[in-house]
């Protein structure tokens, strides 16, 4: 089984996402791969890590979207391989138009690094399967272009689909603006691809992959649910 | 030949000597490289001397004063690199470019050690944040700091920051980097092996920065805006670049001595790297790659264009080099060859424009410091006051003692797994990679102190700085400083120079740490207004076990409060004697005996596991340590003090700490075995109030009305 992190330049996450993910999937392969010449033809689950991609000059995400990299990713989507976008990653899928929606920055109007909570929304995917539905997390954030926008057209269908994966809460799972750390449509944290495959989400599950420090939240999210998924080892 | 040529920062006597080593007069590329060579920014011609007479050795020190940064054993074959530096001047003049490009050349020396940067941290001096350029510098240079640190990838987890008048046109950013490697990975500047190549590698070279070392060492003049050009401009991005490139050809390569390009540029890289060396090298320009193709010979060697590095390699390692930085999408040329003989020669296409011994450069000429005299304050006791209801929240909305977050949170504090304590109270803990040892990391200097005594503020900075560690159970074993001071020139500059490198001397033998190097700023002056004495300790405690360190797991309400250590006997040197308009007076020196109890006391493996958490008295006095303790961790407290004067709430011991323990049985008999004084005051409680009972009358405050203040949102 292997587990491959693309990395852009200005990628600043994907040694954490490498560790933890070493420590989440015990038995896998992983390793991060250069999005120049990357080759996820063998890769059950890809990670785009955080990070600032190409600085983040033009968008966030905007010139990650373009690299050749992104052809691989979705020839990987279209096998039925997981796909995972962390921060900058959720920004590059956005950009890529493999999720709805678009960045804002931040309404505080900068880069903001906290823990949040986040409720969970959706089981419609393998990231999802640990936990309960309305089940609270406690993830960090970090960064300056977190203010995710969908029409409201855009949010319904997701909302109706089960595509909202987590929704930025309270520590008892109470929603409101005051609870929203960058002002996103609803706050939604992360939302999923049709057919619950690819999950983006602002929040850093790979830093909260570690009980020893008594941050432990994210460790399921990386670790998903991969037996339903990969079922025969056929992907 | 001109006889008396003027030469920009150099003395008339300085100019004789160069003629006199050269034997010949200079040409004006020599006096631009000599210019900077001898400046006091990369001289220390005036700190030297001084400097000298720090206490390096340590059981610990595996690099000290001299390397790029020092480097310190953490054990299990890991090593911690860490330096402070300044890059006040150009944050005076372009506050957000000056404070990034502070991070990133910080950040290189740590780099060029062969260490992975693992943390920022940033002492941060502003004038008063009711002045309006005050406020401009001061939002400037924080934006700067996440502008930097936060696109590069390496977490910002601590520092601190102070508010005071003399900063308003000199503000202070004092950046300190921390960085992780294995024994074996460590690297040195010096020069080696005839024939070997020099490679630069990173960004291309423009026009910026020129000048900026001979900047740093004179006073800001009214009309800085002007020197705007010789502000580097720093881009996180390709930083972020350089790091994994030269980590990648570090890991795969026979690196001989790597240095990064800081002040006077590629000439003064490759002269101190031939200098440790004992080797010259051949410089050809034209092969240094150009952002503009227009540059000039001395502009190639003198520019300071940030996010660079000078390698030597064997020649045959250059091409593989070459390869990395090509994947990485960065510039590397080899652009000299190193020669036996120790002369360094700089040629444009093949003509030599400049031949003079290495040496000539590299021993810049010591200044004689002038007499002079720092009055100070008699030690004593300012008077007492009675304790009214509302000191305490007046006391947590001054600017210096409210809440840091709004600042930490626009700084990653996380990016690279290994911030298990993030920036709050006391030190940031950091491990090494999950699993293996690490650091408590803090930085630390208190104006109003250096200002009655340089001497005693000084050694106060070191004890404040060993107490943070100490706070999460760590040993300190190394310290970095940056003596940040006015002209050495005249006879107050030259004294509180004096004093602070004798009071951080005094602090580190008393305590057994070693100083691992660190900078120096003088002149620090703007319209005639010198900056207080600033001398910012960074503090390396020793983690074995971070991921079990005191304060990783949050307290929960229940527990017991204990005081650790004595009380203040008066107000000296207090926040609050200054807040309630006292007489000035002195305080005594550190408690240097009862720290040395307290640190052996904290580093016990039953005391560390028996501690939820451990917070020191410093600034504001116990009872803003208690609150702070309450706003941080959002318990309520519940207190009983045998003593409620002023003195007591409200004066800064030097040893004083208090323990939030999960077994107070343990930590009451350890602390009894050792000697140090421990009083149970209470428990945290989840009711949300802060209850102080006391002989002098009871105090109580709801946890809202304290965070209000704390956060200035009353």
């Amino acid at each position: 089984m292997r587990a491959d992190i693309l990395v852009f330049p200005g990628s600043n996450c994907d040694i954490d996402t490498e560790i933890a993910l070493k420590s989440a999937l015990p038995g896998w392969r992983v390793e991060r791969q250069w999005h120049d010449g990357a080759d996820l033809s063998g890769t059950q689950f890809c990670v785009l890590p955080g990070g600032f991609a190409y600085g983040d000059y033009l968008r966030a995400g905007a010139l990650a979207a373009r690299s050749p990299a992104i052809a691989e990713l979705r020839a990987l989507i279209g096998r039925g391989g997981l796909v995972l976008g962390i921060c900058n990653g959720f920004q590059v899928l956005v950009e890529a138009g493999i999720l709805p929606g678009a960045f804002q920055a931040n309404t505080v109007q900068h880069f903001v690094c906290r823990d949040v909570h986040l409720r969970v929304e959706s089981r419609g995917s393998p990231f999802l399967e640990a936990f309960r539905e309305g089940q609270v997390l406690r993830l960090p954030i970090a960064h300056q272009e977190g203010n995710y926008r969908l029409s409201e057209d855009e949010y319904r269908r997701l909302r109706d689909e089960g595509r909202i994966a987590f929704t930025y809460c309270g520590p008892n799972g109470e929603i409101g603006d005051e609870r929203n750390p960058n002002g996103s449509y609803a706050g939604v944290a992360g939302v999923l691809a049709e057919g619950g495959r690819v999950l983006g989400m602002m929040p850093h599950p790979e830093r909260a992959a570690w009980p020893a420090i008594g941050r432990a939240d994210g460790l399921g999210i990386l670790a998903a649910s991969f037996g339903s998924v990969l079922e025969g080892g056929k992907l | 030949m001109p006889s008396d040529v003027e030469v920009e920062g150099l003395t008339p006597a300085e100019v004789r000597e160069a003629r006199r080593r050269a034997g010949r007069d200079l040409t004006a590329l020599e006096w631009a490289i000599l210019a900077v060579q001898w400046s006091e920014h990369c001289a220390y011609k005036h700190s030297k001397a001084l400097l000298r007479t720090l206490p390096k050795e340590g059981a610990a020190v595996l690099a000290g004063p001299g390397a790029s940064a020092g480097v310190l054993d953490l054990g299990e074959g890991w090593a911690c690199a860490a330096k402070i530096e300044s890059h006040n001047h150009p944050s005076a003049v372009e506050p957000l470019q000056g404070a990034a490009t502070g991070l990133g050349g910080i950040m290189r020396d740590v780099l060029a050690m062969g260490a992975r940067p693992a943390a920022f941290l940033d002492a941060l001096r502003f004038g008063p944040p009711d002045d309006s350029r005050s406020a401009f510098l001061a939002r400037g240079i924080v934006a700067g700091v996440g502008h930097y640190g936060n696109c590069v990838g390496v977490p910002t987890v601590g520092g601190d920051v102070y508010y005071h008048p003399s900063y308003q046109r000199n503000p202070l950013v004092n950046a300190m980097c921390v960085g992780f490697l294995r024994h074996g990975e460590m690297r040195s500047a010096a020069a080696s092996g005839e024939g070997s190549v020099f490679l630069l590698l990173g960004a291309s070279t423009g026009r910026d920065g020129i000048g900026g070392a001979a900047f740093a060492s004179v006073e800001l003049q009214a009309d800085a805006a002007q020197d705007r050009p010789r502000v580097q401009v720093g881009d996180p991005f390709f930083g972020k670049l350089l790091i994994e490139a030269t980590l990648e050809i570090l890991r795969d390569l026979d690196v001989i001595a790597i240095q990064d390009l800081g002040a006077g540029g590629l000439a003064g890289a490759a002269i101190e790297m031939c200098a440790q060396g004992g080797v010259g090298a051949e410089i050809e320009l034209a092969d240094v790659v150009l952002r503009s193709q227009d540059l000039r010979p001395h502009e190639i060697l003198l520019s300071e264009s940030q996010e660079r590095m000078l390698l030597c390699l064997r020649p045959e390692d250059a091409q593989p080099a070459r390869e990395v930085a090509r994947r990485y999408g960065i510039e590397a040329a080899v652009v000299g060859l190193i020669t036996r003989r120790a002369t360094m020669r700089f040629l444009y296409k093949g003509e030599c424009l400049s031949e003079l011994p290495t040496a000539i450069y590299a021993d810049a000429p010591e200044a004689e410091l002038p007499e002079g005299h720092w009055p100070v304050e008699a030690a004593g006791d300012p008077g007492a006051c009675a304790v009214r209801r509302d000191d305490l929240p007046a006391l947590l909305h001054l600017p210096d003692l409210c809440d840091r977050m709004p600042i930490y949170a626009t700084f990653d504090q996380d990016v690279g797994l290994r911030t298990v304590v993030r920036p709050g109270l006391d030190a940031a803990v950091l491990r090494a990679a999950p699993g293996a040892p690490g650091v408590a990391v803090s930085t630390d200097q208190n104006p109003r102190l250096c200002q009655i005594s340089p001497r005693l503020g000084a050694e106060h900075a070191v004890a404040e700085s060993v107490r943070n560690v100490l706070a999460r159970g760590a040993r300190p074993i190394g310290l970095t400083n940056c003596l940040n001071l006015q002209s050495p020139e005249q006879p107050l500059g030259a004294a509180a120079l004096r004093a602070v490198v004798a009071g951080i001397g005094h602090a580190a033998r008393e305590l057994g740490i070693p100083v691992t190097g660190g900078n120096v700023s003088l002149y620090n002056e703007a319209d005639g207004v010198a900056i207080v004495p600033t001398p910012v300790i960074g503090m390396i405690g020793a983690v074995p076990d971070p991921e079990g360190a005191i304060g990783v797991l949050a307290p929960e309400a229940g527990l017991s409060l204990l005081l650790l250590g004595d009380f203040a006997e008066n107000l000296a040197g207090s926040v609050y004697a200054e807040f309630k308009g006292l007489r000035v007076a002195a305080p005594p020196p550190p408690d240097y005996a009862g720290l040395r109890r307290l640190g052996t006391f904290v580093t016990t493996a039953e005391v560390v596991e028996a501690l939820a958490l451990l917070h020191d008295v410093a600034d504001g006095g116990l009872l803003v340590a208690l609150a702070e303790i309450a706003l941080t961790t959002g318990l309520g407290l519940d207190l009983q003090l045998p003593q409620g004067d002023a003195a007591a709430l409200f004066g800064e011991p030097s040893a004083q700490f208090i323990a939030v323990a999960r077994d107070a049985d343990v930590v009451a008999s350890r602390a009894a075995a050792l000697g140090i004084a421990c009083l149970p005051i209470g428990r945290t409680t989840s009711d949300g109030q802060f209850a102080l009972r006391a002989p002098q009358g009871d105090l109580a405050y709801s946890l809202g009305e304290l965070q209000r203040a704390w956060r200035r949102e009353a």
